[in-house]
């Protein structure tokens, strides 16, 4: 692709993004008007309120302003990026998710190295020994991670390695990389089962697929050794629709790790999407949610180049240049 | 109060594996009983305590409440074991006339950075809490001045004399240092700024997402301080914390509110003391089927307490009054309370009784009523104990999950509820607390409580005369009056009162732990066990 085609790719990617922002920021702030509860109610609790408190606070954050007046405040501020602050905590939105995002950054990340390794790894093992016992068995454990909520295989990872064996902690992020490391593998185990699970299946049916074309009996029968048959030929082939799915995993597991992050009591993205949710703290939910969209997004347009890398019909396709 | 329907089933399969845990641990959990004993006065270098309360800001004005609890932050007055009033930053207090109080400040008392505090602080931090952007104001409404007649000498003169004002002063004001505040106007409270206090326990560290970091005080005027370092680590939900707690991360847990869950997924001991958190049933006074006083009475005679605090594990006491009475304690002996609660009305558990007086209303084979409950806490438990009781007297009673916000919504929104099920919390341990936020014409506007729609004149009247008098003899007749007049409209059943429980590790006790510690630093008392 020339340099004038990676232009025009990114260009449109950026104005889907921005695009996406603002139905996403619009949806969210709608749905919020449209829920039950009032963000007073949360603030003040059980305590009894006055009028000039109420008044206070009903200006304090426009609840008496029109809908689109009200939606229009804050999108002229975000396009500034000011966020606003916090209604619970009254910090800069941007310094809570600040706060928040390399745990969550560092949760995916290892849960998504947790995953391609394994899921690449048993998947190709699998296929190779198709119909034998260790395909069973790697594809039999898959069906089982898959039918199992993080959730639930986090608090059985707590109560095995965290209870019983007391190997790692079972709650809180940690402080330094290796504090970080050793806090965070059973969360991020817990949440790169599943994951892992949809790409053994889909790594396996992928080999299995190439293993069976022309042209690799082809290069067996010229004499090639497995592993340059594997490497050059299979998983060149094979690991295209494994790269395209890898963009979604990488979006799952730093933008959907909200059970795991309760399980867990990680402060990441998700708890604070949770909490902010449950306060209608409304600047916070809208902050979080553009975060995971940019993430989104982020994570398909890497899976795309990713592609592009390693699949020249695509790189070289009508509309690269 | 925190919904979470992840927790929830997190906790139906913690549930499963406890059972597992009971079975296979080689330590068995040691009575409860224990956890209250007498300890030792050894210094304990380190706790570490998990919350699953949220702690988003040190400003008192937000959270003075969670901060307090933990020793860092002190009022002018304290409430004493048995709930009196006692001296704290104030030395003494004196009031010229009913509405006017003159704190004589004590001298010598410094914040954490070794300034003096003087009153100078104190009229700034209580300006401070009554302005309007403060989520505390409402308790200040009657302050007409608050000024200063020397270092040490702070007067408020309030409207009109006011009972429950002592009460709201040991409660909601906390005294922070006035330099500091104006230093950081829009930042004090939050990380990395902090606040100075002069409690026991220093705030050496504040993160919003994990928690506090505290040390013991050196200069506390109140003596040495046996816990050196204090820990409170933040928890998404109970079942994290009790997990937490079994696998040996924290020594003590704060405000376990579903305790049979926690005990059983962490082995903990509790220490439980009567809380002012009152569990009710409403019925709304003008809704149809409800509207009904033999509907009511039938309602009444129908719930047996022994299956609803069963339901919530035990922990809690049953009552039947809308004051409690560890609150009514306030305005007499224990025999003239006794005496107050066996001379009114009462509905004690009787099928025979309910059905007879369902017979006596237009339902005299019961109805279909819905009612809505969260999945928070005992809540789910509670109102199925309240649905399987009704159905013996013909009631249905559909349970309808909702969010925690719609529930709220529903409790303080538009008067549309019929029978519902609902645990208040009040801080304040003055007897005015549950009846002025449950009751009458100011609670029916939109944010009130008064979800059973209550509101007869001379309820109004009642409650204004409650407050407006500082002589206890009179306010224990115009409380005596106004639990006659709800004992006989019954638009609240009173259920139990749920006890505050801490779990704490067997290595350490809390001695003489009651409802009144609760309200004060109650960290400070943890002892190591003999």
């Amino acid at each position: 692709m020339t340099a004038r085609g990676w232009a025009f790719f990114l260009a449109r990617r950026l104005a889907v993004l921005a695009l996406l922002l603002v139905v996403v920021s619009f949806a969210v702030f709608s749905l919020l008007y449209l829920s039950p509860g009032s963000v007073i109610d949360t603030l003040l609790g059980t305590n009894p309120r006055t009028p000039a408190e109420l008044s206070y606070l009903t200006s304090e954050y426009h609840l008496n302003q029109p809908f689109l007046t009200q939606y229009w405040i804050w999108a002229s501020q975000a396009v500034r990026l000011h966020f606003g602050n916090s209604i619970q905590t009254s910090l800069p939105v941007t310094s809570e998710i600040r706060q928040r995002l390399p745990v969550s950054l560092f949760l995916g990340v290892y849960a998504y190295i947790l995953t391609v390794l394994l899921g690449v790894g048993l998947g190709i093992a699998a296929a190779l020994r198709r119909q034998r016992l260790a395909d069973r068995g790697i594809v039999g454990a898959a069906i089982v991670a898959l039918s199992t909520p993080a959730f639930v295989s986090g608090v059985f990872l707590i109560y095995l390695l965290g209870i019983q064996v007391r190997l790692f902690p079972v709650a809180g992020p940690g402080t330094g990389f290796f504090g970080e490391l050793w806090h965070l593998t059973l969360p991020a185990v817990a949440l790169a089962l599943t994951a892992t699970a949809y790409l053994v299946k889909h790594t396996r049916a992928a080999v299995i697929g190439v293993l069976d074309q022309d042209y690799v009996t082809f290069a067996r029968a010229r004499g090639l050794t497995a592993s340059r048959v594997l490497t050059g030929y299979i998983l060149r082939n094979a690991l295209i629709p494994v790269v395209t799915m890898s963009g979604l995993i990488l979006s799952y597991v730093i933008t959907g790790a909200v059970l795991v992050e309760d399980t867990f009591s990680l402060p990441g993205i998700g708890q604070l999407l949770v909490q902010s949710a449950t306060a209608k703290d409304l600047p916070l939910i809208q902050g979080v949610a553009m975060v995971i969209a940019v993430v989104i997004v982020l994570a398909n347009l890497l899976a795309d180049v990713a592609l592009m890398a390693v699949d020249p019909r695509i790189r070289l396709g009508r509309g690269s240049r | 109060m925190k919904p979470r329907r992840a927790a929830t089933l997190a906790a139906a399969t913690v549930a499963l594996l406890s059972m597992g845990l009971a079975a296979c641990s080689a330590t068995s959990t040691p009575p409860s009983a224990l956890a209250n004993a007498p300890g030792t006065n050894a210094v304990i270098p380190q706790l570490t305590i998990g919350d699953d309360a949220a702690i988003p800001t040190l400003n008192p004005d937000k959270t003075a409440d969670t901060v307090g609890a933990y020793g860092a932050l002190e009022s002018l007055i304290k409430f004493g074991p048995t709930g009196q009033i006692e001296p704290a930053l104030a030395a003494s207090v004196t009031q010229p006339n009913p509405a006017t109080y003159v704190y004589h400040l004590r001298q010598g008392v410094t914040f954490w950075d070794g300034d003096p505090m003087t009153s100078a602080d104190v009229v700034n931090a209580l300006n401070y809490e009554r302005e309007p952007g403060s989520e505390i104001s409402s308790h200040f409404t009657g302050v007409k001045s608050v000024t200063t007649d020397g270092p040490y000498t702070v007067t408020v003169t309030l409207d009109q004399p006011n009972a429950t004002w002592e009460s709201q002063v040991a409660t909601f004001v906390v005294i922070f240092e006035k330099k500091f505040q104006q230093e950081h106007p829009a930042t004090m409270g939050q990380p990395g700024v902090l606040i100075q206090g002069t409690g026991p326990l220093v705030i050496d560290s504040f993160d919003p997402t994990t928690g506090l970091q505290l040390s013991a005080n050196p200069h506390w005027w109140g003596g040495q301080v046996l816990v050196k370092h204090v820990m409170v680590k933040l928890f998404s939900s109970e079942t994290d914390e009790a997990l937490a707690f079994r696998a040996g991360e924290i020594d003590a847990a704060h405000d376990v509110l579903n305790p049979r869950s926690f005990v059983s997924a962490s082995g903990a001991n509790l220490v439980s003391t009567p809380a002012f958190s009152e569990g009710y049933f409403g019925m709304n006074y003008e809704i149809a089927p409800w509207n009904n006083i033999h509907v009511r009475r039938a309602v009444a005679y129908a719930l047996n307490r022994s299956d609803i605090i069963a339901a919530l594990g035990n922990k809690a006491e049953p009552v039947t009054t809308l004051i409690p009475p560890n609150q009514l304690t306030q305005l007499g002996s224990q025999a003239q309370i006794s005496a107050l609660v066996n001379s009114l009305p009462s509905y004690p558990y009787s099928i025979a009784k309910a059905k007879a007086e369902l017979a006596q209303s237009p339902y005299p084979h019961g109805f279909t009523a819905t009612a809505i409950t969260i999945d928070f806490g005992a809540y789910t438990p509670i109102n199925e104990a309240i649905a399987a009781d009704l159905a013996k007297i013909g009631i249905t009673l559909k349970l309808k999950l909702v969010s925690f916000n719609q529930y709220i919504d529903n409790l303080t929104g538009p008067r549309t509820l019929g029978g519902t099920y609902l645990t208040f919390n009040v801080i304040s341990p003055d007897p005015s607390s549950f009846p002025s936020a449950l009751l009458g014409a100011s609670n029916l506007a939109a944010g009130g409580w008064n979800y059973a729609n209550y509101n007869p004149a001379a309820m109004n009247t009642l409650l204004a005369e409650g407050t407006a008098t500082l002589d206890t003899g009179k306010r224990l007749a115009i409380y005596t009056q106004m639990l006659k007049m709800l004992a006989n409209d019954e638009p609240y059943v009173p259920l139990f009162i749920q006890d505050y429980n801490i779990a704490l590790s067997s290595k350490y006790t809390l001695p003489g732990y009651t409802v009144w510690d609760e309200l004060g630093a109650w960290v400070i008392d943890i002892r190591q066990a003999r």
